[in-house]
């Protein structure tokens, strides 16, 4: 069955085939299925069978992610350096918009408030830079790294995670987090530009250019 | 980098410390966030009364999460702290201890001034 078709609603459906409706891997569905993000229950054989009405509803809200991109960008592909934020937490898309005019002004800035959302946002807009939180609504950071990177696609991407916890805290994610560059919240003024600037073709603003045009 | 407190008439010693820690000593940056933060904050306490009043540690859970960091980053470290309280408490799904952090970090909220 391709992606497109209708699902039989009636039926529940292996892991295997969520991943394909998904476009995910199949260990990010099982582990979705352990935290609860996917209504599911297990064989006798312990082979996890998972509600299509469920799927359906994480689907739904990838559809309606495209809004989530802020006024000013579209998700159409342009020719100008990309970045997706995928992040709900109000303040941070704040902070980070703010910190992109002032010294990225010639980057596409596009934001997602969830997992579901960020993850089709990706597939879209094809980002040259990703900036993920750890934990987030719909699918956790963690797993929707783990997912990105099990597409080929993901090769022409950087990827930064920017997060809350502290190095203790993160210990659970830390399948996810090999070889990534991590980034304590309270650091990201300090930290995000110097890695925009080596990863972004744009010549940055140095401070005070945006003060002075 | 030197750090820039024009549009500071008198900064506190905890925002001079906030300015030259978290954002690099761009005080423009930092009013900037903060004037984006209080408006949020209104909308974070009306958020976080519903999900008291409705007993919702999820939610309480979250809102704590989010808020830690962005005071931090403000330089109210106090109130940070009782954000990380309030988080700590509803992780372990104790609803009253989270109910009273939540009361302190509503009021702590209420009471910030813009700098």
């Amino acid at each position: 069955m391709s992606s497109d078709e209708t699902p039989d609603l009636s039926e529940d459906c292996t892991t295997l085939e969520a991943a394909r409706l998904l476009g995910m891997s199949v260990r990010s569905v099982q582990l979705m299925v352990d935290r609860g993000e996917l209504e599911a229950w297990k064989t006798p054989g312990g082979h996890r069978r998972i509600a299509r009405t469920s799927l359906e509803r994480l689907r739904a809200s990838a559809r309606s992610a495209s809004p989530s991109t802020r006024p000013g960008s579209t998700a159409a592909r342009s020719a100008r350096p990309r970045v997706l934020l995928i992040d709900d937490s109000v303040h941070f898309q704040k902070l980070v918009s703010l910190l992109m005019q002032q010294r990225f002004p010639d980057v596409e800035l596009h934001i997602a408030d969830d997992g579901i959302a960020g993850l089709a946002l990706y597939g879209q807009l094809q980002p040259q830079v990703l900036i993920v939180d750890i934990l987030l609504p719909g699918i956790d950071g963690a797993t929707l790294i783990t997912s990105l990177r099990s597409h080929a696609q993901f090769a022409h991407s950087r990827l930064v995670v920017v997060t809350s916890l502290d190095e203790p805290q993160r210990a659970p994610y830390a399948f996810a987090l090999d070889q990534l560059p991590v980034i304590h919240k309270p650091r990201l003024v300090t930290e995000l530009p110097e890695l925009l600037m080596k990863w972004l073709p744009a010549r940055p603003l140095e401070q005070g250019d945006a003060a002075a045009s | 980098m030197a750090t820039r407190h024009r549009e500071l008439a008198d900064p506190s010693p905890g925002v001079r410390a906030a300015i030259a820690n978290n954002f690099d000593g761009d005080a423009q940056l930092y009013l900037a966030f903060a004037a984006s933060c209080a408006a949020q904050f209104a909308r974070d306490v009306s958020a976080g009364q519903s999900g008291c009043d409705a007993g919702d540690l999820a939610a309480l859970r979250g809102l704590a999460h989010n808020l830690k960091s962005a005071l931090t980053m403000l330089g109210h470290d106090e109130l940070s702290a009782v954000a990380q309280k309030l988080e700590s408490e509803a992780a372990a799904g104790d609803l009253p201890s989270a109910k009273a952090s939540w009361r302190e970090l509503r009021t702590g909220l209420s009471r910030l001034q813009p700098p």
